[in-house]
Order: C-alpha cells, then sequence, then structure tokens
C-alpha cells in the first residue's frame, strides 16, 4: 500500500511537471510559429465566442483559491502530526496556486496569445497539487 | 652594468616598435577596406515608375546610395510574421536601414484580416511613414509573400509609392549588397498621414461584397490563388482550419508558394503568367478580378502584380477561405468546377477532418 502509494505520488508529481512544461512549450511556440499562433487564436476566439470564459476563468481562480485556503485550515489544525514532507507539499501546493492566480487574473489573451491554454494548464497543475495534498492532510487524522 | 641597461633599453625598443608597427598595419587595412566599401556604394539605376510595385536589388541600394528620387524620403521595412525577439533573421542580417515589420501589426487576429484604418493609420505614423514616403518591404525570398502583404496593406492605406524588392533578401545576398546586423527601431513621424485612411477601401472586398458580387456581377471572377488541393478540397491547407473546399463560383489561379508566379531567379514572374492561368478558366485581365487564398497573403502578389500594370478592375478579398467557412449557410464548391463531379454544398455539410498536417 505504502509503495503504491509512493509510486502513485510520483505519477503525479511527473504530471504536474509535464502540465508545467507543456505550458511553456505551448508558449513557445505560439510565439515562434505562424500556423500555432493562428490555431491559438482561432480557438481563443472559439471560446469567446462559445462560453462565458471570463466569468469561467474568474470561478476556477476563486475556487482554487478556496480549495487551497480550506486545506491550509486543515493543515494548521493537524500540522503537529503532519511530516516535514507534508510541509513541503503545502508550500508547492501555495505556490502552484498564486502562480495561476496571478496569471490568469493579470494576464489576459491580449497580452500573451497563448493565455486561454496556458492558465488552463497552471490550473489544472495547481488543481491535481491542491488534490494531493488535501488528501494527504485529511489522512494525517487517520494516523494515530 | 652599463651595458646590461643599454641592452634592455634596446630590446624593449626594439619591441615597442614591432608591437606599434604590426598593430597598425590591420587597422590602416581595415580602414582602407571600409572607405573602399563607402566610396564604392554608389550604385544607380534607371529610375522606376511610381506604380511600380517590384522592383530590383540595384534600385533599391540606388534608393540607399542616394541616387534616386526616393532617396529623400523612404523607409525599408524586412517583413515577416512574429516579433523582432522571434524573427532571428531580422537580427541576423537585413539590409541597410531596415525595420522589422510583424505582420501582426497589420493584421489583427480574429479573421486576419487588414486592420481598421485608424490602426493602420497609427502603425504606417509608428514607421514614420507619411503616404509621401517611398515604402519598400522585403522577406527572406520571393515566395515569401509577407512583404506582398504589407506593401498590399501600405496602398490600401493611401502610400503612394510602395515597393518590393523582387526576389526578396535572397536576391539581395545574390547582388552582393551590404547587410547590417542588429536591430533599428522606427523613428515615429508626427507628421499627417496626408489621406483619409483607407484612401483605397476599393482595393479590399470584404465577404459579404464578394457574396452581392458572386450573385449579381456575371463579370465578376474570384480567382482562388491556393494550391491544387486546397482548390479542389482534399485539404484546407491550414494546420487550423478543419473544413475543405472553396466559395462557390471561384476559378484557380494557381498558388504562388510553389513558384508557378516566380521565375527561375526567384524573381515576380511576368503578367503573362498571370494572363495564362485565367484563361485556363475562360477569364481574362479584363473581367473585374478578386484574388484571395487562405488568409490574404498569397493572393497579395497576382493583385501587386496587376496593380502596377495599371490595372484598376482588381481586388483582393480579405476573408479567404477562413473566414468563409466560418459561416455554415455559406455555399461551396469540391472538386474541378469545369468537370461534373464538382459538389456544390453548404460549408455546413463539410466533414472538418481536412486540416493540414
Amino acid at each position: 500500500m505504502k509503495k503504491r502509494g509512493k509510486i502513485c505520488y510520483i505519477l503525479f508529481a511527473v504530471l504536474e511537471v509535464l502540465i508545467l512544461a507543456g505550458s511553456y512549450i505551448l508558449d513557445y511556440f505560439t510565439r515562434k510559429k505562424m500556423g500555432m499562433a493562428r490555431y491559438v487564436s482561432y480557438k481563443n476566439h472559439a471560446w469567446e465566442e462559445k462560453y462565458p470564459i471570463r466569468n469561467l476563468t474568474n470561478t476556477m481562480v476563486l475556487l482554487l483559491l478556496l480549495l487551497t485556503v480550506l486545506v491550509l485550515f486543515l493543515f494548521c489544525i493537524k500540522r503537529k502530526k503532519a511530516t516535514k514532507f507534508m510541509f513541503v507539499r503545502i508550500s508547492v501546493m501555495i505556490v502552484l496556486t498564486v502562480i495561476y492566480a496571478w496569471f490568469t487574473i493579470t494576464s489576459s489573451r491580449e497580452i500573451q496569445r497563448s493565455y486561454y491554454f496556458v492558465s488552463a494548464l497552471y490550473g489544472l497543475a495547481a488543481g491535481i497539487q491542491i488534490i494531493r495534498t488535501g488528501t494527504g492532510v485529511i489522512r494525517i487524522e487517520n494516523k494515530k | 652594468m652599463k651595458k646590461k641597461i643599454l641592452k634592455v633599453l634596446l630590446c624593449t625598443a626594439m619591441a615597442s616598435i614591432l608591437a606599434v608597427g604590426c598593430a597598425g598595419k590591420p587597422e590602416t587595412t581595415e580602414e582602407k577596406t571600409e572607405e573602399a566599401t563607402e566610396e564604392t556604394s554608389n550604385v544607380t539605376a534607371d529610375a522606376v515608375d511610381t506604380k511600380k510595385v517590384y522592383v530590383s536589388a540595384d534600385w533599391v541600394q540606388s534608393v540607399i546610395d542616394g541616387n534616386q528620387a526616393e532617396s529623400d524620403n523612404y523607409v525599408i521595412l524586412e517583413c515577416a510574421w512574429g516579433t523582432e525577439e522571434d524573427d532571428p533573421a531580422y537580427g541576423e542580417a537585413h539590409i541597410s536601414g531596415a525595420y522589422h515589420m510583424n505582420t501582426d501589426n497589420i493584421e489583427e487576429d480574429q479573421y486576419w484580416n487588414i486592420r481598421t484604418g485608424e490602426e493602420i493609420e497609427k502603425v504606417m505614423a509608428d514607421f514614420g511613414i507619411t503616404k509621401d514616403t517611398t515604402v519598400i518591404c522585403y522577406s527572406d525570398a520571393g515566395t515569401n509573400s509577407a512583404d506582398d502583404r504589407v506593401a498590399l496593406a501600405a496602398l490600401w492605406a493611401g502610400v503612394e509609392n510602395v515597393k518590393c524588392l523582387d526576389g526578396g533578401m535572397e536576391a539581395w545576398t545574390r547582388a552582393g549588397y551590404q547587410t547590417e546586423t542588429g536591430s533599428i527601431q522606427p523613428e515615429a513621424t508626427t507628421d499627417p498621414f496626408g489621406a483619409e485612411v483607407p484612401a483605397h477601401p476599393e482595393y479590399i472586398l470584404s465577404i459579404d461584397q464578394v457574396k452581392e458580387k458572386l450573385a449579381d456581377d456575371d463579370n465578376f471572377k474570384l480567382v482562388s490563388i491556393r494550391s491544387e488541393a486546397e482548390f479542389l478540397g482534399e485539404t484546407s491547407g491550414y494546420g487550423y482550419i478543419d473544413k475543405a473546399g472553396e466559395p462557390k463560383g471561384a476559378i484557380w489561379g494557381h498558388d504562388t508558394d510553389d513558384g508557378s508566379y516566380s521565375s527561375t531567379d526567384g524573381t515576380t514572374a511576368g503578367i503573362d503568367v498571370l494572363e495564362g492561368y485565367l484563361a485556363e478558366s475562360g477569364v481574362t485581365l479584363d473581367n473585374e478580378i478578386s484574388f484571395y487564398c487562405g488568409t490574404g497573403w498569397r493572393a497579395a502578389i497576382p493583385f501587386l502584380m496587376m496593380y502596377q500594370e495599371g490595372y484598376t478592375n482588381v481586388s483582393l478579398y480579405d476573408g479567404g477561405w477562413f473566414q468563409w467557412q466560418m459561416d455554415d449557410a455559406n455555399e461551396v464548391q469540391i472538386g474541378d468546377p469545369s468537370s461534373a463531379d464538382c459538389i456544390y454544398t453548404t460549408v455546413g455539410e463539410l466533414s472538418a477532418d481536412k486540416a493540414a498536417n
């Protein structure tokens, strides 16, 4: 069980790294390749027409911030039982959430063409970290 | 002791003389080379008509050297998509005095159509261009239509004298003229443009204008400047366009990317070549012609070819296939319209698996 847990942990960590790397690569090619830039622009406009995208992004930022605060709150309650490693996970969660929220709020499609894609990927990485960390914090209570 | 001191002094003196002498020679050679370069860069070329668009490297160099009427007021634009930072070609080598022109400056990012008159007027001002400025555009190669696109936008805006370096940077390099590295930022002008922008709205047709003319004007011909595969509906030609086909009623005018409009030396072919392509579909240069492609780059080349020959019955349908296929109700043709196999349908019925890889 512990071994499987470790494997899962590593897999999800790698997934987060790949997601963040993917956001960089996507933005890089959006700036370097006209075909990619036009594809991204096409999708930007399509999404803006189809969905209330501003409301969606604001809602997601709020949701992830609330979840982060909730996990932090639970952690504060149980921090005496927490391992040092849990502190690291909490820190990574805060960093990812702050990066996601800061980028999503301060940037826009007009500033960065790949904005929607990058914001979604940042949000995905932050979301995965919140779930992983939150699960870990909840499980602290089960250890006696 | 005295002899030793004298020997040391003598050796030092000799070493100094040698050092100064050797260091001096290369500098002198370089200075002579620079002087020689400055002295010999005095290219002359025949004057060209204001309307003529495609010009030789010799002519452009003669402008730089002050030997043309245009020498008093000109701007050279290295045209490519992307910012200067993302376009290493500009920084590595560009024509002396050229500014980098990102085509995003002249195109909006929804349909990739030419921006509004107000926006283009600002771009012109930012690059120090008024209607009286001679604008010389170039790309990396003759088949790259980025410069043609910018040239069209400048003409549409109202610039009276617009040139494209025929054959692009390849032609410049072949001619052996100087290039420089690094970045030059354009000097904006506060002078008024000198005309209402756009001064020539008739050069560009909107999708609605094209539909109206296709329906009402038998003399109007919509000419596709795309590959045969794109024209026949086998591929959209673009990774971001899922559907393939052509507006109903379009005829094929051949592609520019495959060199169909280039001579063997990479320069633009003559009007007779265009005339031949049009004749394949029973169209002449006397018809009212609107060229289009995917998003308006390739189509700029035959437009400019006709423009410089003095034709006024020519325009560019800016939205191209990209904008046409966005409306499910738009009528399309799949296949060769001269054959019985051609299918006529609407965009909504097209399959969405024709994006280019």
